[in-house]
């Protein structure tokens, strides 16, 4: 999950597309934490101290973790439960709506916590 | 007195003949066997939709996979019998229910065993040969049951068996015949509710699971099966407004009834929960706003990323 995640924000760092994450951890500093150890710089909603039993979760009806949704430019969902090269395949759909063309093909995972703090989406997209 | 009595008991008969030919009548009323095999386990399958016995380490690390896409929907009845004491080593003396019972319950015993063996493996290892190996066990506790309810013919204990070769050997021929025999004779029984659990999660290999599910709302006495039934066909059902109409339906009928299905939930709840999902949550949907805070407690909306392609992640680190 997370490197292809990662492999993602770092290949489409210059287009319009962004993860967003609904977290469902109970305990927000440790989950805090695992994201600095783990460089998951998306942004994410915390669905509170009820861990999976939170609002978010609740109110979308997400029973299974993870659970994604693919959103377009306007807003609406476009595909659920895409992973993999399956999620690679919708994003390069959405995207090439707008007019960008990209490859993800092949994309790769710039790999976990740096030692240094170097931000990874810093680095010029080739 | 004498002739007091005489009618009383010429009204009994009349009434007790008046429908020789009604079967449903007659499983209607329960007999004592029945109701007895009622109250012996009286929670084959308790929790349709709460979780499975789970392939091993199942939470230990997400997989890419769903949590809830793995979880096998045969494992049903596998849970350990409430009153596994009584059971009897020598089955041949025993009752058809007290065999059926125990069966079950080293089936049971011998899935428990097989579970623990493949959780001490090492990755997914554990989850293929615990696959690999549970047909065998299907297969040796299906064909004992079989044996049971074909020497004991329409004893009512048989439902508990019937229903097991169902739900377990959903697909092969035996489960085939187990679930035509249920629908044929036992359709009254209010313990088809486990089944509708079961149908709704989609996974069964079974054809024509609607016309089922419309058959149990129909000619199913019990509320909680027709409730089951309809919640298990709206979720199951590919036309969206078809669903939609289930839905209704439970909710103006049903609503306050609560079930495993629900988990502790009233059939409302449930069906409003579910309408949500359909009217909002649908593919070509916008989809709703959330709003919140991130893990650093600064707010912000899903809405504030219009314009982007957004992947939106459901996730936990556990």
């Amino acid at each position: 999950m997370y490197p292809h995640e990662r492999s993602l924000v770092k290949t489409l760092a210059d287009k319009p597309f962004a993860i967003i994450g609904v977290n469902s951890d109970r305990d927000l500093e440790k989950i805090r934490e695992t994201t600095k150890q783990k460089n998951i710089s998306w942004r994410s909603f915390w669905n509170g101290p009820q861990g999976t039993g939170g609002p978010i979760s609740t109110r979308w009806g997400v029973t299974g973790w993870p659970t994604i949704y693919i959103i377009d430019a306007e807003g609406k969902i476009r595909y659920k439960n895409a992973r993999g090269p399956k999620m690679d395949e919708a994003l390069t759909e959405l995207l090439a709506e707008m007019g960008h063309e990209v490859d993800l093909t092949n994309h790769e995972d710039p790999g976990e916590a740096p030692k240094d703090d170097a931000k990874e989406d810093a680095k010029p997209n080739p | 007195m004498q002739m007091r009595w005489l009618l009383v008991l010429g009204c009994l008969l009349i009434t007790a003949c008046s429908n020789p030919g009604d079967e449903t009548s007659q499983t209607k009323n329960s007999t004592p066997a029945q109701v007895a095999s009622k109250t012996e386990s009286p929670e084959a399958t308790p929790a349709s939709e709460e979780k499975k016995p789970e392939p091993p380490k199942e939470e230990a690390k997400p997989e890419p996979k769903q949590e809830e896409a793995k979880p096998e929907p045969k494992q049903e009845e596998a849970k350990p019998e409430p009153k596994q004491e009584e059971t009897k080593p020598d089955v041949t003396d025993a009752t058809p229910a007290e065999q059926i019972k125990t069966i079950i319950a080293e089936y049971s015993k011998a899935q428990g065993s097989l579970m623990t063996e493949a959780r001490k493996m090492p990755g997914n290892k554990g989850r293929d040969f615990y696959y690999a190996k549970l047909p065998e066990l299907q297969q040796k506790c299906g064909t004992d049951l079989n044996a049971v309810v074909a020497a004991n013919a329409d004893n009512p204990a048989n439902f508990d068996a019937i229903m097991w070769i169902t739900m377990n050997m959903a697909g092969s021929e035996a489960g085939t015949k187990a679930m035509d025999t249920l629908f044929e004779k036992y359709i009254d029984n209010e313990k088809m509710v486990n089944l509708c659990g079961v149908l709704a999660q989609g996974r069964m290999p079974v054809k024509n699971v609607d016309e089922k599910l419309e058959q149990l709302i129909e000619e199913s006495p019990h509320e909680a099966v027709k409730a089951s039934a309809t919640m298990a066909l709206a979720k199951t059902v590919k036309d969206e407004t078809r669903a939609e109409e289930l839905y209704e339906s439970l909710i103006a009928n049903y609503g306050d009834l609560t079930s495993p299905m629900t988990r502790g939930k009233t059939f409302k709840e449930a069906a409003d929960n579910a309408l949500f999902q359909l009217k909002y949550l649908s593919i070509g949907k916008v989809a709703p706003d959330i709003e919140g805070e991130d893990l650093d407690g600064v707010a912000f909306k899903l809405s504030d990323y219009r314009g982007k392609v957004v992947v939106l992640d459901f996730w936990g680190d556990w």
